[in-house]
C-alpha cells in the first residue's frame, strides 16, 4: 500500500502528553499521595538459598508508628506463578535468592519503616547457593524447590535437576546431514544478566473502599493480570479488586507483575492496606530494584553447525542453558524462545536443539525486551561470521546463501509469508559502506540480522466514543509506556474518524472500565490494541453515518468524515459537521459507541492460511579496538528495518534506536555481578554500567517497505526486535578488526583484551 | 546529626577535637552526601564552605598553591596550571561529569584518599606537599607520606588540609594521566596513570621520569623501579616496553567488580608505555625510536 492512500498513518504528530513528561510535568504513580497514606516496605533475604527458621516480628510491631508488620502467614497459603506455581507472596520455609521478600511494613513514615524492618528478626539456615546454571542442572545439585516435578517432556534418560522449563528442536536429520557437512563449527557463547533500568521506580498503592473493595495504582504493564493475581493472592473475588495503571516511566519488561509474577509489589502492598485499613505506598529504590525486580536472564549456548564448501547451511545442534532465577517467573517462555532461535531464521533443514530453563539462587527472569532473542542472536550471528571466515567467504553473502523464501519455514515458524531478511542484508550493506570503507588500522567493520515473533496470542478489545464536540475517547487494555497507547492508536483513530490527532483521548487502563488484555508486551500493542482500535473506529463511524444519512438525505454508504465534518462523497456541500452529529445520537442511541476486537482465532486462520509475516532487521557498524586495553568504540552504526507499515514514524524509529540502544549497553558495559553468595556487587549505577552518552554512536534507521504485517495497515510490532541484533554486530565487527572472536558477554574492556591476549594480538 | 558552618579554620579545628571521630568535614560533599545516603551518618557534619579564602590558584615563589576548596572546575579551567601543571589539568578533565566538578573540590579529592582518586596521581609525581592545620599548628607533609590506606591520610580526624603546595616542575618538563575506564570520566578509575617527563637541555635524554598509579594499590603509589630504568635514557621502543611490563609488577591490585587483578596489571602496563611515549614526543618533538 503506498503511503499517500493515509492521511495521518506513517506521519510524527506530537505524542499524547509527552511535552508534560518533558517538562516535568507528568504524573506517575510515585506522584499520587492517597489520603492518611502509610508508607510500605519490604524486608528482603540476606541469602540468597536459606531455609527461614524463624520469623520474630514483636518488636518491630512495637515500633511507634508502624501500623503493620507481615509475614507468608498473614495471606492465605496459596502460590502463583506462569508456568510453575513456585512462589509465594512472601516467602514461606525458604528464600531463593538475596532480594526474596520476607517481610513487609507499613508505617507512618519510610524512615520508622525502615527502621522496623531493621527489628524484624528472621533466623536462617543458610543452604548451599547455586550461581551457576550449568552447575545447578547437574544431578548431584542441590534441589531448589523441592515439590516442583521436572518438565513432563524431558526424556527420561536426561539426569538433570533444577530444571522447569524443556525445549526441544528437531528437524529433519541432524547427525545424518552433520556427517555430510563439508565443515562443521562449533562454538560456546554467554550472555550475563542484566537489569532493564528504567528511571521510574516500581511503585504500588492500594487502598480498602468502604464497601470492601480493594483499589490498587500500579505501574505495571500487564494490570489484568495483576489484579487476577492480587485477588488470588489475597483470597478476593476478582471483582473485588481494581487495579488503576498509573503512568509508566519506562518497563522494557521489567515491569511485567504479574505476567511473571517476579517481582510483583502490587499484592504485599494490597495486603497490607488490608491489615492497616489505610492507603498503603510502596515505592522500591535503585538499589532494591537490582536485587528483586525481573531481568534479562544470562544463557549459556552451544552451537555447532555443519555447512557445504559453497556456504549451504545443512545442519544445526545445540543446547541453550536458559537460567531463571529463584522461580521460574517468564524463564520458561524466554527460555523456549531462546532455543527455537537458536535454530536461526536461515534455511535450515536439519536441526536438533535442547533448551533448559533452569533455577539458581538469583534475581526472576522477566519478559525484557525480546525475551530470549538477544541471547540466540549473540550466539548464532557471532557464529555465523565465524563459519563464514572458516570458508573463506564474505559474511553477507554467506547469509544471502541461506535465506528462506516466502512460503519455506524456519525453525519455529511453519510458513512463512514475506521475507524482508535479504532486502535489509542489502540496504545494511550499502548504508555502512561494506566493502567501500576504507577502514584504518584497528577498525572492523561487522553486521548481524535478527527477526522477531509476529503470531497470534492473546486477542483484545477497544471502545471508541465520540463525545458531542466531536472528540473521541478510546479506551484499550495496553498501558502506555512510549509504545502505540499515545503514539500510534491516536493516529489510527484519527486517520478513520477524519479527525485531527489531538481530538482523540486514550485513557489509561482501569481494570474496572477498560476492555481486558494481557498486557503490554512482546511487541504486540499495535497489533492487538491496534487493531481493535481501527475496527473499535470504524464501528463509530459506521454508526454516525447512519444518523447524518437522514439530515443528509444519502445513504450512510455515500458518506465520509473529512476534517471534522461528514459529508456525501463527491459532492462537498452536503455537508455536517461531526460535532452536530454527535451531539444528535443523544436523542437516538445516547452516545456514539463504537467497539472492535483483535481476534485470535482470526489471526491464526490467516497466519495458516497465508504464512507469518515476521519482521527482519539487519544491523551494521564500524568500530575501532583499542588493543592495548580492549576499549571499543563504535564509529558508525546503521539499523535497517522491516516493520510493515509504520504507523507512527518517530515511534517506530524511538523504539529502534531505544532497543538498539539496550543492546549496546549489553553489548559493551551491562551486567549484574555477583559474588559467590549470590549477592549483587553492583546495585547502584555508579558500578552498574549503563551506557553514556559519550559511548552511543548516533543510530541511523532506515525502514524497508513492501511487507505487509498482520497488524492494522499492515504494521507488524517494533518494540522488541531491534535489541536482537546488537550484540552479535559488534562481536562481529571486533572480529574482523582483530581477528579475535570474544564469545561471552559483556565486549568490556577488560573481556576484549583478555581474548586478545589468550589469541597472542595484544 | 549536628550541623556546624564555622568560619574560620579555628572554630572549625575546635569543634573537630570537640567532636573527635563523630565529626566529618564536608567540603563539596560529592562523597560526603553518598556516604550519608548510602552508609551511616556521622554524629556532626563540619561544613567548611563557608570559611574564606580557603579556594584560589596563586603562584608562589617557585610553586603553585591551591586552596583546599577550590573546585575541580576552577583547576581544570585555569590557564597557569594548564601551563605549569599539565599532568593535573589533564586529571581534572577527565574528572566525572561538569556537575560534579563544579562542586567536587581538591581537597575533598585528595582527603578522601581513595586510590582511585583523579588529582592523586599527578600530585604524587609533581611530588607536593599538603599543608595541614590542627589545633597545635600547622605542618607541611609531603603526597608520598600523606597518604595511608583507602580512605586514611595524614590529615586525620582532627585535621584540616588548607592548601596544597606544588613545585612548578622545569620548563620544558611534560606530563599526562591516562585514565581506563569503560565509559570515560564518568566512571571510577579502574587504573590511572600519570607520567612526567623532564628532558635534558638537549633534549636527547629523559632527565627525570617519574610515574604514579592509580586504584592499583591501597594508595596511590610511585612505580620507583621503572622511573630509575628510565633516568638519563633516550627513550627507545624496547626501553618503554621494558618499563611498561616492569611498572605492571610494581602495581599491587586487587580483583572487584570493576576489574580483576591481572587486568589491572596489563592496563598498567598499556597505560605507562602509553604515556611515556606521549610524554617522550611532548618534551623532545620526537617520535620515540
Ligand atoms: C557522580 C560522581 C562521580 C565521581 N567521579 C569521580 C571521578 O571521576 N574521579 C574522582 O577522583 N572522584 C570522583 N568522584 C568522587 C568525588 O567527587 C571526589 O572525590 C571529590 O573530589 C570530593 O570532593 P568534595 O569536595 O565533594 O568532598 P566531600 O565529599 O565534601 O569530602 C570528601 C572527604 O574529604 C574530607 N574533606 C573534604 N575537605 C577536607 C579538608 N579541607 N580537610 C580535611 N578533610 C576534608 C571529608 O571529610 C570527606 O571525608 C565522583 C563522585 C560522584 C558523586
Amino acid at each position: 500500500m503506498a503511503k499517500a492512500e493515509y492521511k495521518v498513518i506513517g506521519t510524527s504528530p506530537a505524542r499524547m502528553g509527552g511535552i508534560d513528561r518533558v517538562i516535568g510535568k507528568g504524573v506517575y504513580g510515585i506522584d499520587l499521595m492517597l489520603k492518611d497514606q502509610l508508607h510500605g516496605a519490604i524486608l528482603r533475604s540476606q541469602y540468597a538459598h536459606a531455609k527461614i527458621i524463624s520469623i520474630d516480628t514483636s518488636e518491630a510491631k512495637k515500633l511507634p508508628g508502624v501500623h503493620a508488620v507481615i509475614t507468608a502467614e498473614d495471606a492465605p497459603n496459596v502460590r502463583y506463578g506462569r508456568s510453575y506455581i513456585d512462589r509465594h507472596i512472601l516467602a514461606r520455609g525458604k528464600v531463593r535468592f538475596m532480594g526474596d521478600p520476607v517481610a513487609a511494613v507499613a508505617a507512618d513514615t519510610l524512615a520508622i519503616a525502615k527502621a522496623a524492618l531493621k527489628k524484624i528478626k528472621v533466623t536462617y539456615e543458610p543452604l548451599p547457593v547455586l550461581i551457576d546454571a550449568e552447575e545447578a542442572m547437574k544431578p548431584d545439585a542441590v534441589v531448589l524447590h523441592d515439590d516442583m516435578p521436572l518438565p513432563k517432556n524431558i526424556p527420561a534418560d536426561v539426569k538433570v535437576r533444577n530444571v522447569c522449563g524443556f525445549t526441544q528442536v528437531h528437524v529433519g536429520d541432524p547427525d545424518k546431514a552433520m556427517a555430510e557437512a563439508d565443515l562443521v563449527v562449533e562454538e560456546v557463547y554467554e550472555t550475563k544478566m542484566i537489569h532493564p533500568q528504567y528511571l521510574e521506580p516500581r511503585s504500588a498503592a492500594a487502598q480498602m473502599e468502604p464497601n470492601g473493595r480493594l483499589t490498587v495504582w500500579a505501574n505495571a504493564q500487564a494490570p489484568f493480570p495483576v489484579r487476577q493475581e492480587v485477588a488470588k493472592m489475597l483470597g478476593m473475588p476478582l471483582n473485588n479488586v481494581r487495579v488503576i495503571s498509573a503512568d509508566i516511566g519506562g518497563g522494557f519488561g521489567g515491569k511485567g507483575s504479574g505476567i511473571t509474577s517476579g517481582a510483583a509489589i502490587e499484592p504485599i502492598c494490597g495486603l497490607l492496606a488490608q491489615k492497616t485499613k489505610r492507603a498503603v505506598m510502596i515505592v522500591l529504590d535503585k538499589a532494591e530494584e537490582t536485587i528483586s525486580t525481573t531481568i534479562r536472564s544470562g544463557a549459556k549456548m552451544y552451537i555447532k553447525t555443519g555447512v557445504k564448501k559453497d556456504g549451504t547451511i545443512l545442519a544445526r545442534t545445540g543446547k541453550v542453558i536458559y537460567d531463571t532465577g529463584g522461580y521460574s517467573g517468564f524463564g520458561v517462555q524466554a527460555g523456549g524462545r531462546c532455543t527455537n532461535m537458536l535454530g536461526g531464521w536461515y534455511l535450515m533443514p536439519n536441526a536438533h536443539i535442547d533448551g533448559y530453563t533452569v533455577y539458581t539462587n538469583k534475581q526472576v527472569c522477566g519478559p525484557v525486551r525480546g525475551p530470549g532473542g538477544p541471547q540466540a542472536a549473540f550466539a548464532v550471528e557471532s557464529h555465523m561470521d565465524t563459519i563464514a571466515a572458516k570458508l573463506g567467504m564474505d559474511p553477507t553473502e554467506f547469509r544471502l546463501k541461506n535465506i528462506p523464501k516466502p512460503g519455506d519455514k524456519i525453525i519455529g515458524v511453519h510458513k512463512l509469508r514475506d521475507v524482508s531478511l535479504g532486502e535489509t542484508i542489502k540496504v545494511a550493506k550499502e548504508n555502512i559502506g561494506w566493502g567501500k570503507v576504507k577502514l584504518e588500522k584497528n577498525q572492523g567493520i561487522g553486521l548481524a540480522t535478527g527477526s522477531w515473533i509476529e503470531s497470534a496470542g492473546p486477542g483484545g478489545g477497544a471502545i471508541v466514543k465520540v463525545n458531542e464536540d466531536g472528540s473521541v475517547t478510546v479506551h484499550v487494555g495496553k498501558i502506555d509506556m512510549g509504545t502505540a497507547p499515545r503514539f500510534g492508536i491516536p493516529v489510527i483513530v484519527a486517520e478513520e474518524l477524519g479527525v485531527p490527532v489531538e481530538d482523540v483521548t486514550v485513557l489509561s487502563v482501569d481494570t474496572d472500565a477498560s476492555p481486558w488484555d494481557a498486557g503490554t508486551v512482546g511487541s504486540r500493542a499495535i497489533l492487538v490494541s491496534g487493531t481493535a482500535s481501527q475496527r473499535a473506529a470504524i464501528d463509530a463511524r459506521t454508526q454516525l453515518f447512519k444518523i447524518a444519512a437522514g439530515q443528509l438525505e444519502a445513504s450512510p454508504d455515500d458518506l465520509e468524515i473529512v476534517d471534522r465534518q461528514i459529508r456525501v462523497k463527491g459532492t462537498p456541500s452536503k455537508t455536517v459537521a461531526l460535532s452536530v452529529v454527535a451531539t444528535n445520537a443523544h436523542n437516538v442511541i445516547g452516545e456514539v459507541i463504537g467497539r472492535g476486537y483483535c481476534d485470535n482465532l482470526e489471526l491464526m486462520a490467516e497466519e495458516k492460511a497465508h504464512g507469518s509475516s515476521q519482521p527482519f532487521t539487519t544491523h551494521a557498524c564500524i568500530v575501532e579496538v583499542d588493543t592495548m586495553t580492549g576499549n571499543v568504540k563504535i564509529l558508525k552504526y546503521v539499523a535497517v528495518h522491516d516493520i510493515g507499515q509504520p504507523i507512527h514514524l518517530a515511534a517506530v524509529e524511538g523504539q529502534i534506536e531505544g532497543a538498539t540502544a539496550m543492546s549496546i549497553g549489553q553489548a559493551l558495559c551491562e551486567q549484574v555481578v555477583f559474588d559467590k553468595d549470590g549477592k549483587t556487587l553492583n546495585p547502584s549505577f555508579v558500578d552498574y554500567l549503563m551506557p553514556t552518552l559519550n559511548m552511543m554512536p548516533r543510530i541511523e534507521t532506515t525502514l524497508v517497505h513492501g511487507y505487509p504485517g498482520a497488524g492494522p495497515y499492515g504494521a507488524k510490532g517494533a518494540g522488541e526486535i531491534a535489541c536482537v541484533p546488537p550484540m552479535a554486530c559488534i562481536a562481529n565487527a571486533i572480529f574482523n578488526a582483530t581477528g579475535v572472536r570474544v564469545t561471552k558477554l559483556p565486549l568490556s574492556p577488560e573481556n576484549v583484551l583478555r581474548a586478545l591476549k589468550e589469541a597472542g594480538k595484544a | 546529626m549536628e550541623y556546624f558552618e564555622p568560619k574560620s579554620i579555628g572554630d572549625a579545628l575546635s569543634l573537630l577535637s570537640k567532636h573527635g571521630a563523630e565529626a566529618k568535614v564536608i567540603a563539596g560533599g560529592t562523597d560526603v552526601m553518598v556516604d550519608i545516603k548510602f552508609k551511616e551518618e556521622p554524629g556532626a557534619l563540619v561544613n567548611i564552605k563557608k570559611i574564606p579564602s580557603l579556594a584560589g590558584i596563586t603562584e608562589r615563589g617557585g610553586s603553585l598553591r591551591i586552596g583546599a576548596l577550590t573546585t575541580i572546575r576552577d583547576i581544570e579551567t585555569s590557564a597557569l596550571v594548564r601551563e605549569k601543571l599539565p599532568v593535573l589539568w589533564d586529571a581534572c578533565r577527565q574528572f566525572a561529569s561538569l556537575q560534579v566538578r563544579n562542586t567536587a573540590t581538591i581537597g575533598g579529592n585528595i582527603c578522601r584518599a581513595s586510590p582511585s582518586g583523579e588529582s592523586l596521581t599527578p600530585l604524587l609525581v609533581l611530588e607536593a606537599n599538603a599543608i595541614l592545620a590542627f589545633s597545635d599548628g600547622e605542618r607541611s607533609e609531603p603526597f608520598k607520606t600523606f597518604f595511608q590506606g583507602p580512605g586514611k591520610s595524614a590529615a586525620g580526624a582532627k585535621g584540616l588540609l588548607t592548601e596544597v603546595d606544588i613545585p612548578i616542575p622545569p620548563a620544558g618538563s611534560k606530563g599526562v594521566y591516562l585514565k581506563h575506564a569503560v565509559r570515560g570520566a564518568m566512571d571510577i578509575a579502574m587504573v590511572g596513570v600519570a607520567v612526567m617527563l623532564t628532558p635534558d637541555a638537549g633534549k636527547n635524554n629523559a632527565q627525570d621520569v617519574r610515574i604514579g598509579l592509580g586504584a592499583v594499590g591501597p594508595t596511590p603509589l610511585r612505580a620507583p623501579k621503572t622511573e630509575a630504568l628510565l633516568k638519563g635514557k633516550a627513550l627507545t621502543a624496547a626501553l618503554i616496553k621494558e618499563a611498561g611490563a616492569l611498572a605492571a609488577t610494581e602495581a599491587s591490585p586487587i580483583t572487584d567488580q570493576r576489574s580483576s587483578a591481572e587486568n589491572r596489571r596489563w592496563i598498567v602496563e598499556a597505560l605507562t608505555r602509553r604515556g611515556l611515549e606521549q610524554t617522550w614526543k611532548a618534551a623532545t618533538g620526537k617520535e620515540v625510536a
